[in-house]
């Protein structure tokens, strides 16, 4: 592999839950293309350290415990690990969801997080539905002082927007990309007028073109089990993977002109260009 | 035609029903073909203009084929008619999909992915002078590359129908049939079950290669069926046969 960006080496990402690391459970895995281990030690601190090619211990990882999640890097962050208030809202409930590996860059997945255009294609009767396929204008933004991405103003008509919903409805959607391999999803709460309900991926790039994509939602829900949540997320997930998996070229193209865009597509528009200019190359072309 | 001809056969035609597609994988062009609810066969590449998507998932739907994605859909030119995300504005004319020239002969799908082969491609020529007009049975895919695959083949023991030795005792000739169908070859089978066989094939990726198995019809429409079941189920043994090269001692390889 060629030399790693210095934009995504300084990132912090999630390589475990906080839940599923315990000390008789180690994970061993990669990231950016470097074999890792995590350890939860016998007095509850999680541990990382690189793995070296023979299977030797090698330099010790950072490890950050936060929002349910265990993140490392392999680099030196210029911050912490974005900030997510929601988290620790009263009557919130984090349910994280597992991991789905699949073959495609990180890159590729946070632009698929990021697009409306496909719910009556790939989810349908889920997300979506024909005739019910046009996308509004929606707003996209560049908050420069957190350098984060925010599209607002999303609407989309959806038959089941979420696990509890019984009957279609018309979704209120912003997405905020926190950094370049995490995407957060605020939509319309079914329980609570007032209240955005969030789904978040936090893609771990194994290499340039395979991820363990850890997944999480935050919610105000009384009815339905963490399991029924999952279930509904799983789901919703498998069905990107089909698709995923079956873009080419894996790698996420940054050149102008490379692919085909309409104004619907004014998120990713923005997510490369925005990547394009922090430098990032892994996982791009 | 010749063996230098561009045309490729990567399918039989029996194998693409109406209103669907299928992926086909050559050395260097990952290929989509799709058949109208018409009938007519299109070969284009295997890769959505809009988000790259394999639109060999895609739907036919109008006659046009629907990218599985965001359902862009494409004419039988290859060009976006229309994008259910933007409903009332025109597709970009940019958003097309690069197409080769397909056809159909002898009941194969053929392809031709050169450079000329923009529009029109290259004439189909030759005739089927010898061998009536052929039944395609089955395709199947192997390791190795195709000339010394095909070249395997002619020594494997075929069983025709109603036959029911152990193939030891027929004689067959294998020749080269090139003016028929690509790089082709015949076997003739003769003694007790005497019959002909004719496998044609292309080389896909990663040093793989699919073979097509065909036979003549004999115009008996009962008779052809039985026929392409039984050199379908043969094909089967052909394939376990290749891939499992140390069970030639086994009665059931082919090679054996
Ligand atoms: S990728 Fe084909 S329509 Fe979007
Ligand atoms: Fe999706």
């Amino acid at each position: 592999m060629t030399q790693i960006d210095s934009t995504t080496l300084n990132q912090w990402y999630v390589i475990q839950s906080s839940a599923a690391l315990t000390p008789s459970q180690p994970r061993k895995t990669r990231l950016l293309g470097r074999d890792i281990l995590a350890v939860r030690q016998e007095d509850g601190q999680a541990t990382a350290w690189e793995v070296s090619t023979k299977g030797e211990q090698g330099q010790a990882l950072p490890v950050r415990e936060c929002y349910d999640y265990v993140w490392t890097t392999l680099g030196e962050p210029d911050g912490d690990i974005f900030s997510m208030p929601e988290f620790y809202e009263d009557g919130r409930r984090m349910v994280v969801c597992g991991i789905a590996t699949v073959q495609t860059s990180p890159g590729r997945i946070i632009e698929n997080f990021l697009d409306m255009s496909h719910f009556p294609f790939v989810h349908t009767d889920v997300l979506g539905a024909e005739p019910d396929t046009e996308v509004n204008n929606y707003k996209v933004n560049l908050r420069k002082d957190v350098n984060e991405l925010w599209a607002t103003e999303c609407g989309f008509y959806q038959p089941k927007a979420m696990a509890s919903a019984t009957e279609g409805i018309e979704v209120d959607y912003q997405y905020r990309v926190a950094n370049p391999f995490a995407a957060i999803l605020y939509k319309t709460c079914p329980d609570r007028a007032d209240a955005m309900d969030l789904v978040g991926i936090l893609p771990q790039p194994l290499d340039e073109t395979n991820c363990d994509i850890h997944y999480f939602m935050l919610v105000f829900d009384d009815v339905n089990s963490d399991q029924e949540l999952i279930q509904f997320q799983q789901g919703i997930l498998m069905q990107d993977r089909v698709i995923l998996e079956n873009q080419r070229p894996r790698e996420l193209p940054l050149q102008r002109g490379a692919e085909i865009t309409i104004r619907a597509d004014a998120a990713s528009i923005q997510y490369r260009r925005w990547i394009k200019e922090m430098g990032v190359g892994f996982g791009t072309l | 035609m010749t063996s230098q001809s561009n045309w490729i056969p990567v399918s039989g035609s029996g194998d693409l029903a109406a209103a669907s597609a299928r992926a086909v994988v050559l050395p260097d062009h990952d290929v989509v073909i799709w058949r109208t609810k018409t009938g007519a066969v299109h070969a284009w590449e295997n890769r959505c203009p809009h988000r790259g998507m394999r639109m060999s998932f895609g739907q036919v739907r109008d006659e046009k084929l629907v990218c599985r994605y965001h359902g862009w859909g494409f004419d039988e030119e290859g060009q976006c008619q229309n994008i259910p995300a933007s409903p009332n504005a025109a597709a970009p004319p940019t958003a097309c999909i690069k197409t080769w020239s397909c056809t159909e002969k002898d009941n194969l799908i053929w392809v031709d992915v050169s450079d000329e082969s923009a529009g029109e491609g290259s004439a189909m020529s030759g005739d089927s002078d010898g061998v009536s007009s052929l039944m395609f049975c089955k395709s199947v895919y192997t390791d190795g590359d195709l000339d010394k695959v095909l070249a395997l083949v002619g020594s494997a023991r075929f069983l025709p129908l109603g036959y029911d030795g152990d193939g030891r005792d027929l004689d067959w000739s294998m020749t080269d049939l090139p003016d028929l169908v690509g790089d082709a070859i015949q076997i003739l089978v003769s003694g007790a079950g005497s019959d002909q066989i004719v496998i044609t094939g292309h080389q896909a990726r990663d040093g793989r290669c699919g073979l097509h198995i065909m036979t003549p019809s004999t115009g008996d429409h009962d008779l052809d069926r039985q026929r392409r079941l039984h050199y379908s189920k043969w094909a089967k043994r052909l394939r376990w046969s290749l891939s499992n090269p140390d069970a030639a001692q086994d009665g059931f390889s082919v090679f054996s």
